[in-house]
């Protein structure tokens, strides 16, 4: 308790104009904006992934398991800092045994289960059957019971057994889309149903953070194919690279116009609460809105991979100019999350002045616990990668 | 039927493990789920009845009243009738339930006469109000006004 | 032996007390729901709905309300954390709005503008506005705030995960979570006073009648009175949260 007390009374001192008493602590930390930016990792690296399968966008077919393996490892992790950040974790079930459904929080439990069960999981273990039949019968000690219980002690993998597991794997992926849609979309309400909130409050919210999830899956998924190419030291195949980055822009573009149109229409409508937003715009989240998300996390990456599409730019300059468009764009995405849970919490819902966020280092919501968290769904998939391998197909052929 | 149910029998299984999930998920809920969940509402009823049921601080006047009848009727005919006995006295509960182990505060002017009486340029202007600084400073206001029944 | 009839004497007394205070307990069921049973099952929920009025031109900015409600119901003590709390707003010649809070009002004001022309002045007292759509349980996961019957919105300090959803719902900025308890938490009307037939702290505290409660399904009550014979506003009417705290003499400036 005295640890929070000190915070508060640290921020008293740097309150600007009037909020409400109770509006001094900001409640919502670090950890609540590495949840949307985490949950967007994994629907925009699933739409990848279904970008082969349901939509026959076969260039990409090198990253297909990869892209999964990448949903499975950051969605194992997307409840943590939910969890984290509660008052009481140890209640975390009452959400799925009580769930209040007006509320869009009480559905994460299902959506979260949905997805992660029937969707990935299923998905994964109908593609990887094969693999792991395969290694059960050649693996050797623990790891030889490991893969049969993963098989469900069931080694058939005759010609029918295998068409009709691709069968049922196209139609889990097909449901899929919309769940990862859902995924991330009800993500976007959970903000954008405050009408207490006018920066949160806009129904393009969730559409804003379908896209922006998109943008962020198929960058990560980018991203971690050329450094897994790289540690293989294999070839990237550049056929693939291309393709991704063009899926890359098109998403970024529909998701820059997007938040653009959102902009506009609040700089139109100049509500009650413009006054403050503008305040918020270009003061305390100038650098990460206007110079880092916008400008360095959007702008910069959409050139990058335009200049790509328009003039012809040898593959050894390319693959730098995917992998800073790659990278900028994550940490545009990161700051986006930031702007709009942390954004949204700095003015008074009196609309006369505004509190502040300091991000400490250490402490449960600190840097160190967020970096923590960042970096565990790295190592899961590198164990994930290690059990299923996601490249042996591309060596069989 | 072109598949025989060895082609699909891992996926009886995996369906087998889904139905159990669910099944285990069902049997937690009724475990879990508190008894007066729903009595009125998506809410735990007995949480009402412990709302109801915290412990009270103030007395309410009437409590006052039952013991300090004198000062109370002194008080009701005078410009502070208005005030309850705890609004200065401050929280009484404890007291009026056990009167010799609880003893309630006696304020003293200083903390509590220019929090409503101190001259300030947002009260409203028929409301009473003293310059402290002027108006015999330093000395205590119970020296001349009876808070019971002040001027 | 010695201590025996000590022990005795302070049990007997005691009893003796107990005893005084049942004859009391039946004269005054006020006091009788206090001192007794902790849950009043007299009190019939279905033909109360509670209604506060607060008369801004009435409020003298004392913020007595705002120590007796702290005391009440275990408020921490820091400025951070208020079930209510008293604003306070002066209007220049030049339309400058000019609105402060210190310590929610707990200590009252200094004469901060004595040197300032002020066109208009007033203290605003705010609480929970128990809404009759309250954004706060639409968007609580659990069930762990609701509305009850007699229209009180509370908190189940027993079943809150935390979460803190509930507290960005708030248009108001009427909740907090608690530093100790790790649940959100708001002003109750003091729910465990109106349904014993007391005043909730605040009111019973008010020296210049600032603050009334009171029945809205009965006619002759004096929330009903107050609403019939002024001119009532409540805040940001606009979000459609319906609130049950109705304000007379509210100007524009106040939201």
């Amino acid at each position: 308790m005295d640890e929070i007390i000190r915070v508060l009374f640290e921020y008293l001192g740097k309150v600007q104009g009037f909020i409400y008493p109770n509006e001094i602590e900001l409640h919502w930390s670090i950890l609540i904006v590495l949840y949307p930016f985490i949950t967007g990792l994994v629907a925009g690296a699933f739409i990848l992934a279904s970008l082969e399968r349901v939509f026959n966008v076969k260039e990409v077919k090198p990253t297909y398991r990869l892209a999964l393996l990448t949903a499975l490892a950051f969605l194992l992790i997307a409840p943590m800092p939910l969890n984290i950040h509660l008052g009481h974790p140890e209640r975390a079930l009452e959400i799925l045994f009580t769930p209040h459904l007006s509320s869009a929080m009480a559905i994460f439990g299902f959506v979260y289960i949905w997805y992660l069960m029937v969707v990935l999981v299923v998905e994964i273990w109908l593609d990887y059957r094969k693999d792991i039949v395969i290694l059960a019968q050649s693996e050797k000690g623990i790891k030889k019971y490991i893969y049969q219980a993963m098989a469900l002690w069931s080694y058939n993998i005759s010609p029918e057994a295998l068409e009709l597991d691709d069968k049922i794997g196209k139609f889990v992926t097909i449901i899929g889309v919309p769940s990862a849609f859902l995924l991330h979309g009800y993500v976007g309400f959970i903000f954008g149903s405050i009408k207490a909130n006018p920066w949160w409050s806009s129904p393009l919210m969730p559409v804003i953070f379908i896209f922006s999830a998109m943008v962020s899956g198929i960058a990560l998924v980018m991203l971690i194919y050329m450094i897994v190419s790289w540690l293989r030291k294999v070839v990237i195949d550049m056929n693939c690279l291309d393709t991704i980055g063009r899926y890359l822009l098109y998403a970024f573009i529909i998701d820059f116009s997007l938040e653009t149109l959102d902009l506009i229409h609040r700089f139109y409508e100049s509500n009650e609460a413009f006054g403050a937003l503008a305040m918020l715009m270009s003061g305390k989240l100038h650098i990460s809105l206007l110079i880092v998300q916008i400008a360095l996390g959007t702008l910069v990456p959409i050139t990058l991979l335009s200049i790509i599409q328009l003039i012809k730019v040898k593959p050894e300059i390319r693959k730098p100019m995917y992998f800073s468009a790659g990278m900028l764009t994550l940490i545009g995405i990161f700051a986006m999350r930031w702007n709009v849970v942390i954004g949204g919490q700095l003015f008074s819902k009196s609309f006369r002045g505004f509190t502040t966020y300091k991000l400490e280092l250490i402490g449960k919501e600190g840097l160190m616990t967020a970096a923590a968290l960042i970096i565990l769904p790295v190592i899961i998939l590198a164990v994930l990668i290690y059990l299923f391998p996601p490249f042996a197909k591309e060596t069989g052929e | 039927m072109k598949y025989s149910y060895k082609d699909y029998k891992h996926l009886l299984r995996l369906l087998a493990i889904f139905l159990l999930g669910v099944g285990v998920f069902l049997i937690a809920r009724a475990l879990f789920t508190p008894a007066s969940f729903g009595e009125f509402g998506h809410y735990r009823g007995d949480s009402l009845r412990e709302n109801m049921g915290f412990a009270a601080e103030y007395a309410g006047m009437a409590a006052c009243k039952k013991c300090h009848e004198a000062v109370y009727t002194k008080k009701s005919k005078s410009k502070h009738k208005g005030l309850s006995c705890e609004t200065c006295h401050g929280p009484a509960l404890r007291h009026s339930l056990e009167p010799k182990k609880e003893k309630i505060v006696k304020p003293g002017s200083k903390d509590l006469c220019h929090l409503c009486h101190s001259i300030n340029s947002v009260r409203r202007k028929d409301f009473p109000q003293v310059d402290f600084k002027k108006h015999n400073p330093g000395e205590d206001c119970l020296a001349c006004h009876d808070s019971h029944d002040p001027l | 032996m010695k201590y025996n009839r000590k022990e005795f004497l302070k049990i007997a007394g005691k009893f003796v007390l107990i005893g005084g205070f049942a004859k009391i307990l039946k004269a005054n069921k006020l006091f009788a729901a206090v001192a007794g049973k902790p849950v009043n099952k007299e009190y019939d929920i279905k033909s109360n709905l509670w209604g506060y009025g607060i008369d801004i031109s009435k409020c003298i900015g004392c913020g007595r309300c705002v120590d007796a409600c702290k005391k009440e119901n275990n408020v921490p003590k820091e400025p951070f954390f208020f079930r209510t709390w008293v604003e306070r707003y002066g209007i220049l010649e030049n339309g400058e709005v000019k609105v402060d809070s210190p310590n929610g009002g707990l200590n009252g004001f200094t004469d901060k503008y004595k040197d300032e022309k002020l066109v208009k002045k007033y203290f605003v007292p705010k609480i929970c506005n128990h809404c009759e759509h309250p954004p706060c349980v639409q968007v609580c996961p659990v069930g762990a705030t609701y509305t009850t019957p007699d229209g009180v919105t509370l908190v189940d300090r027993k079943y809150c995960i935390g979460c803190r959803y509930c507290i960005q719902a708030c248009p108001y900025g009427a909740r907090y979570l608690h530093p100790k308890l790790h649940v959100a938490d708001k002003c109750s009307l003091c729910y465990h006073r109106i349904t014993k037939g007391l005043l909730p702290a605040c009111v019973e505290v008010c020296p210049v009648k600032a603050r009334i409660v009171g029945n809205l399904k009965d006619p002759n009550s004096e929330i009903k009175k107050f609403l019939n014979a002024n001119d009532i506003q409540v805040l940001k009417p606009h979000l459609g949260t319906k609130p049950k705290i109705y304000y007379k003499g509210m100007d524009k400036e106040i939201f």
